[in-house]
């Protein structure tokens, strides 16, 4: 928040809007870890972004937090937490009715999973602390304003479970939810894993409050364990406050 | 709209398409190799085993999706490794892996050997005799015999519900001192009066022989067992306060895992040598507990299908070790730990294969 005054302080021409989005996911997680199977499931995303804008410069905030159950050879539960998303982008086109936004983001994203049936006992996890480029590009089709956003990561930290041997004890207690997504944190780029967000939303016109999009988001992890992530999502977003 | 909609699935179609990896490796061949663990190796035909319809329950239990956890199938004749084969991973050869509960098998050839070396003088002595400041303020306890720990009659309420029951408090180790856990938990019946499968039994009767032998289970055992059979692959974990886990705790690999069932099926015997009293054995294996409310019954820890005079080790997640005395026939099966429900290997989906191995032994 203190980032956000200063640079609306810098800048009273900003233009301030938050939006809340309800997102319905189809995700699929194939992990070593557990066998190399695959399992579909759904989730249930909410997310909040902040958003100030300028003629020629963007700055937004997200966070989002997902539940989620998957199947293949019984159920398993799955939450995504992403407490930070922060984007600063500079329009690089000279046509602000068209605007070409690019800039970097940081964002710390948060999976964790738990296969009762297969794996009793035991927490997976896949997490990262990035950095990367984000494009945006808007653009008006017939009535509607469409915009196309990309989000690929460059660098950063990822941590997954140690291969580890069996054990008959474990013990899962509420502060692993944060203590292991932080442990066995790997610094690396497109050699450790790669982060993807592709989103297409058809964007509120004047006066319309909801907005719909879709997301496409890969994450993989090329480590072993390996683990590749996909989710497909249809995004309800709503714009509060004043348009 | 349509169109939009038609796009999303085929975006979904085209992205949305992970396929699961192999579960199990291509199965080759089941030729065993000499790893010098002290196994003698054989083949099929020399101990009159029909080699092709072997291959066949070979190659069936590798494409059976029922049985998709296997992790290793070796078939031993008249003592000898004829057959062996590893799903998910050749080295698990000699990787260990949790065998669960067959540690209750191995604990229940023990106390034979106790009973032989005069570390518990008789099966019938009440456990008041072994444990005396341990049952301070548990009296309801005091009569509770060897032989009901070891057919799971004591009595205690203990579930083995490994999320809500006391078994969940066991692998989590959460109380500080386990015996003293056990004994604090009410009495459901009477002892010997019902079976009711649990852990908390074969934990008291570990602390028992550790008590007595005044050193801890798994050490005694490796003087007494395992070291004179060759087993020393592997690792018999203990409870934070120093108790040998009497109920699971024992990782080892399918080939140490069958050197106890062969010697139990060669009446207690190694190498000639006689480890194990053969009276015990027949004892252990006679069926103590009929009334289980499992397809099978138990003796002396010891799983027995009756109907076909078979019985075996049996831990969770699908780790087995049948031995069948009328056919000379070893079968060790081992599989995914840590499986539940559904998703494990049944015993009957177990001896199914072993049935089959049955009938192709003449």
């Amino acid at each position: 928040m203190l980032l956000v005054n200063l640079i609306y302080a810098q800048n009273p021409t900003w233009i301030k809007s938050h939006h809340v989005a309800y997102k319905t996911q189809f995700f699929q997680i194939k992990d070593a870890f557990n066998y190399g199977l695959v399992y579909n499931g759904v989730n249930l995303k909410g997310e909040y972004s902040f958003v100030l804008k300028s003629d020629r410069k963007t700055f937004s905030y997200d966070a989002d937090l997902a539940f989620g159950v998957n199947f293949k050879k019984g159920v398993a539960l799955a939450w995504h937490f992403k407490p930070i998303d922060i984007f600063y982008g500079w329009r690089i086109n000279k046509n602000h009715l068209n605007p070409l936004i690019l800039g970097p983001y940081f964002a710390t994203n948060y999976n964790w999973q738990l296969y009762p049936y297969l794996q009793s006992g035991h927490m997976y996890w896949f997490s990262s602390i990035e950095i990367g480029p984000r494009i945006e590009y808007t653009t008006p089709i017939k009535s509607r304003l469409f915009r196309f956003t990309m989000t690929n990561s460059l660098a950063g930290w990822a941590s997954r479970p140690l291969p580890g041997t069996e054990t008959y004890f474990y013990s899962l207690k509420f502060s692993d939810f944060v203590s292991n997504p932080h442990s066995n944190m790997k610094f690396g780029s497109f050699d450790l894993f790669n982060h993807t967000i592709l989103e297409i939303e058809m964007a509120n016109t004047k006066g319309k409050r909801l907005s719909v999009a879709y997301e496409f988001e890969y994450f993989g992890y090329y480590n072993d364990p390996k683990l590749s992530y996909i989710a497909h999502s249809i995004n309800l977003i709503w714009r509060v406050g004043k348009i | 709209m349509r169109n939009a909609t038609t796009i999303f699935f085929l975006i979904i179609v085209l992205t949305g398409c992970m396929k699961d990896d192999p579960l199990n490796l291509s199965f080759e061949s089941y030729a065993p190799k000499d790893i010098g663990d002290g196994h003698i190796l054989s083949c099929p035909a020399n101990e009159k085993i029909d080699s092709l319809l072997l291959f066949d329950i070979y190659n069936d239990a590798n494409a059976d999706d029922n049985l998709w956890s296997i992790r290793s199938l070796l078939v031993f004749r008249h003592g000898k490794l004829v057959a062996e084969n590893y799903f998910k991973d050749q080295d698990d050869i000699t990787s260990r892996h949790l065998i669960w509960s067959c540690t209750k098998q191995v604990l229940g050839a023990l106390t034979g050997i106790a009973i032989e070396d005069g570390v518990i003088t008789s099966i019938d002595d009440p456990i008041s005799d072994y444990f005396t400041s341990e049952l301070s303020g548990h009296d309801d306890k005091a009569n509770i015999s060897i032989q009901e720990l070891i057919t799971m009659k004591s009595g205690i309420g203990y579930s083995n519900d490994g999320t809500k029951g006391q078994t969940d408090k066991l692998l989590r180790q959460i109380p500080d001192n386990m015996v003293d856990y056990i004994l604090s938990l009410p009495m459901e019946t009477q002892p010997g009066s019902s079976f009711h499968y649990k852990d908390g039994d074969p934990h008291l009767l570990s602390a028992i022989i550790q008590k007595t032998t005044g050193k801890p289970t798994d050490v005694w055992a490796d003087e007494v067992l395992f070291s004179r059979i060759g087993f020393r692959n592997y690792n018999w974990v203990r409870y934070k306060d120093g108790i040998t886990h009497g109920g699971y705790g024992i990782e080892t690999t399918p080939r140490e895992l069958a050197k106890i069932a062969l010697c139990v099926a060669d009446s207690g015997r190694w190498n000639g040598d006689q480890i194990i009293s053969p009276d015990w054995i027949i004892e252990m294996t006679t069926p103590k507990a009929t009334e289980t409310n499992y397809e099978y019954v138990m003796g002396y820890y010891w799983w027995i299908d009756t109907a076909n005079s078979i019985y075996f080790m049996n831990g969770h997640g699908g780790q087995y070790a049948f031995v069948v005395p009328s056919k000379e026939l070893v079968v060790v099966m081992t599989a995914i730990p840590n499986t539940q429900g559904d998703y494990q290997i049944e015993a009957d989906q177990a001896l199914e294969v072993v049935y089959r191995i049955m009938n192709i032994s003449y």
